[in-house]
């Protein structure tokens, strides 16, 4: 109760933030003609970037015959739709007049990024909502074989979502496809958001921005931050519903191996990506590199890249790293950095534009968010956390039927 | 040896004496540059643009936040132009308020003093300028197949316009990125009915649809009429077909003129998604149907 007041309270902080925003207008945030993309839209790359996971551990894992990732897959799931959904709401957000979305609708451009974003993410949303809900049928009838052992009101909505499975093997059979459909479907719309998303930066001429590696520089960077957030739940999970017998240490050992090969990619990306402009050393590009290797935003930068990738990354290659409480911290770390590493991407390069800053305010040249921005970017990861909360407190965290039938189908050691 | 001994003392007292005369001169207030000058644009309402600089080195710096206060003709509260606050460049401009209307039209000249406040960095500072109203007329003419720019600059005396002779006016075409010199001169010297005739040569010069562009004439920080600005609109360029980008099919027009490929790629994309998720909700309504048949 006290973990689901707090994640409230900020909630209705950020709401009343956001209310003062309406109110006022954009004015009330620190984002100016510049830095016109602040904390919202970090937020909002944070979102999908985490998002992907989804896609990951029920999708690839799944079509790659990988049967241990089975009781992750809900997890997965439901991080994948909470943090979509928030990705869409902070948009909406970052417009200050929310009733002008309908006009990208009246007069939207297909040669827009924009516009291939807002559709990307809209059938991610609802194919992540489907594979969170066509594998949740089998389970839901085992609840509702529980109701009379009183689960109370919550067996409404188990007959509301699955009163009329009757696990029959018509049913099965149409699930089964429908799943594995959507398992191939979901892996192109994944990569094209986290793309698109990219393109959103990539398409435009800037520094730090300007570069054709950028779509896999993001993809690669958002199956990290999905894996690491995965860890968390995992950790959280097990030691709140006691699901040792179901997360088992195993998991931990081989989810820390999946986040040493993502850590490595992406590493691998962020070398062409930083090496390559210092290399050439455009005017430009020199600013930017030297804002972020030795400038203003050095701090934030090395901390993002050696806590959020390189330390966690090198723990991990070792056994004892990929223990329940050490993948634990690393996965906080991995999370924190990946948080940093999207603002990083957003402002410096907003505050380095092409044309000298001239007659322009003082407070335009730097930008650090208002109270009311950390209160709705923090409001909207509390969101995240309470949908999450609910769910876990309603639904099964972990797929009972899949899970059996993959411990029936596992002989034993 | 004893020369030698004395000499070292004196060198050593005229050093000391040296190293508290730099003290001293870094310890002394700095010096304020304070310049006020008159601007007449076209058409417009005249102005006085003030600038506060510092040399450091040999580079102007820019004053901001100098305040201070403009008057005309004497330095009294009923003469108080308006107060200014220097901006980042070290500028402030003010235009001539109009209740001061009837002292303005009272004379052909008149004087403008700024003074600036005394700070902890600056001492106060007061500058002024003594400015004649002056205009600039802009003729063209046509003759035997040679085009000229006649350019008049006129000054008031006694209520009257007279001719300006010997003022230095600069006659240009204004483009997009800054002004094209109509001749071989930058500068061109008035006579003594107060003109100037430049030959025009400049013959194929793109307008805009019309074939017009822009003559201008103006002089610059001239010591008796400041900054006074003209400018007449000539027929002379060749007209240029306006280029409609947006009629055609490009990635950078309008949402309905998207190119075609672009529109079959991305409805064939969203069409076999979109597709898909119909037919697997369908397959949902089908389990339902199931379900129910089961009961």
């Amino acid at each position: 109760m006290i973990w689901t007041g707090i994640l409230i309270l900020f909630c209705l902080i950020g709401l009343f933030a956001y209310y003062r925003q309406l109110r006022y207008g954009l004015v009330v945030t620190h984002m100016g003609d510049y830095a016109s993309w602040g904390i919202y839209i970090s937020n909002f790359v944070f979102f999908v970037a985490i998002s992907l996971v989804g896609s990951l551990v029920t999708a690839i894992f799944r079509l790659g015959n990988i049967h241990w990732s089975t009781p992750l897959t809900r997890i997965a799931e439901i991080i994948a739709v909470s943090a979509i959904l928030f990705a869409s709401f902070i948009i909406v957000v970052d417009m200050g007049r929310p009733e002008r979305l309908v006009n990208l609708f009246i007069y939207g451009r297909i040669q827009s990024p924009i516009m291939w974003d807002v559709i990307v993410i809209s059938t991610y949303l609802v194919i992540s909502l489907l594979l969170l809900y066509l594998p949740l049928l089998p389970d839901l009838k085992i609840l509702n074989d529980q109701k009379e052992k009183g689960r109370g009101w919550w067996s409404r909505i188990y007959v509301l979502f699955g009163g009329f499975w009757k696990s029959n093997a018509r049913q099965e059979r149409i699930n089964q496809k429908a799943v594995l459909i959507l398992s191939i479907l979901i892996i192109p719309v994944a990569f094209c958001i986290h793309t698109v998303t990219s393109w959103l930066f990539a398409t435009t001429y800037r520094p730090g921005w300007d570069s054709t590696n950028f779509g896999a520089y993001f993809v690669s960077g958002a199956f990290l931050v999905g894996a690491g957030a995965v860890v968390i739940a995992m950790y959280v999970f097990r030691k709140v519903y006691h699901l040792e017998r179901y997360i088992t240490e195993t998991h931990f050992d081989k989810m820390g191996k999946v986040l040493v090969l993502l850590a490595l990619i992406y590493l691998y990306f962020n070398v062409n990506e930083y090496l390559v402009p210092a290399f050439k050393m455009k005017k430009t590009e020199e600013v930017h590199l030297v804002t972020l290797f030795a400038g203003d935003f050095a701090p934030m930068f090395w901390f993002s890249l050696l806590a959020g990738l390189i330390i966690p990354a090198v723990i991990m290659l070792f056994k004892q790293g990929r223990k329940p409480l050490p993948m634990f911290i690393l996965g906080i770390m991995v999370v924190v950095g990946a948080w940093f590493k999207r603002y990083l991407i957003v402002t410096p390069t907003l505050l380095h534009p092409f044309l000298p800053m001239e007659d322009s305010p003082e407070r335009f040249k730097h930008y650090f968010p208002s109270w009311e921005e950390w209160a709705i970017a923090i409001g909207s990861l509390a969101g995240v956390l309470l949908i999450i909360t609910f769910f876990v407190r309603i639904f099964p965290i972990i797929p009972i039927q899949e899970t059996i039938a993959e411990q029936d189908a596992t002989p034993e050691k | 040896m004893q020369l030698l001994k004395n000499k070292s003392g004196l060198l050593a007292i005229l050093s000391l004496a040296f190293a508290f005369s730099v003290k001293a001169q870094d310890e002394a207030t700095r010096t304020m540059l304070v310049d006020i000058s008159y601007h007449m644009p076209a058409n417009r309402v005249p102005y006085l643009k003030v600038t506060a600089k510092e040399k450091v080195g040999r580079n102007f710096i820019p004053l901001k936040d100098i305040i201070g206060k403009v008057y005309i003709n004497e330095e009294a509260e009923s003469s108080l132009l308006e107060d200014i606050r220097t901006d980042s460049k070290g500028e402030s401009r003010i235009f001539i308020p109009a209740a001061f209307k009837t002292v303005w039209d009272a004379s052909g000249s008149h004087q403008f003093i700024v003074v600036t406040e005394a700070g902890e960095e600056f001492e106060s500072v007061q500058s002024e300028v003594e400015v004649t109203k002056a205009k600039i007329e802009i003729d063209t003419v046509y003759e035997n197949g040679v085009r000229n720019i006649i350019v008049k600059v006129s000054e008031q005396q006694s209520g009257e316009w007279q001719p300006a002779g010997d003022v230095e006016v600069k006659i240009a075409i204004q483009r997009l990125l800054g002004n094209l010199p109509v001749g071989e001169e930058d500068i061109y010297t008035t006579d003594e009915e107060g003109t100037v005739s430049v030959e025009f040569t400049r013959d194929s010069l793109p307008g805009d649809e019309e074939g017009n562009y822009v003559i201008v004439a103006w002089t610059e920080d001239h010591e008796q009429f400041g900054n006074v600005f003209a400018e007449k609109t000539v027929n002379w360029g060749v007209a240029q077909e306006p280029q409609d980008f947006s009629s055609r099919r490009s990635l950078w027009a309008t949402g309905t003129q998207a190119p075609v490929w672009l529109l079959g790629l991305a409805f064939s994309i969203i069409g076999g998604v979109w597709g898909t998720l119909i037919y697997l909700f369908i397959q949902i309504v089908q389990i339902r149907k199931l379900g129910k048949t089961a009961d």
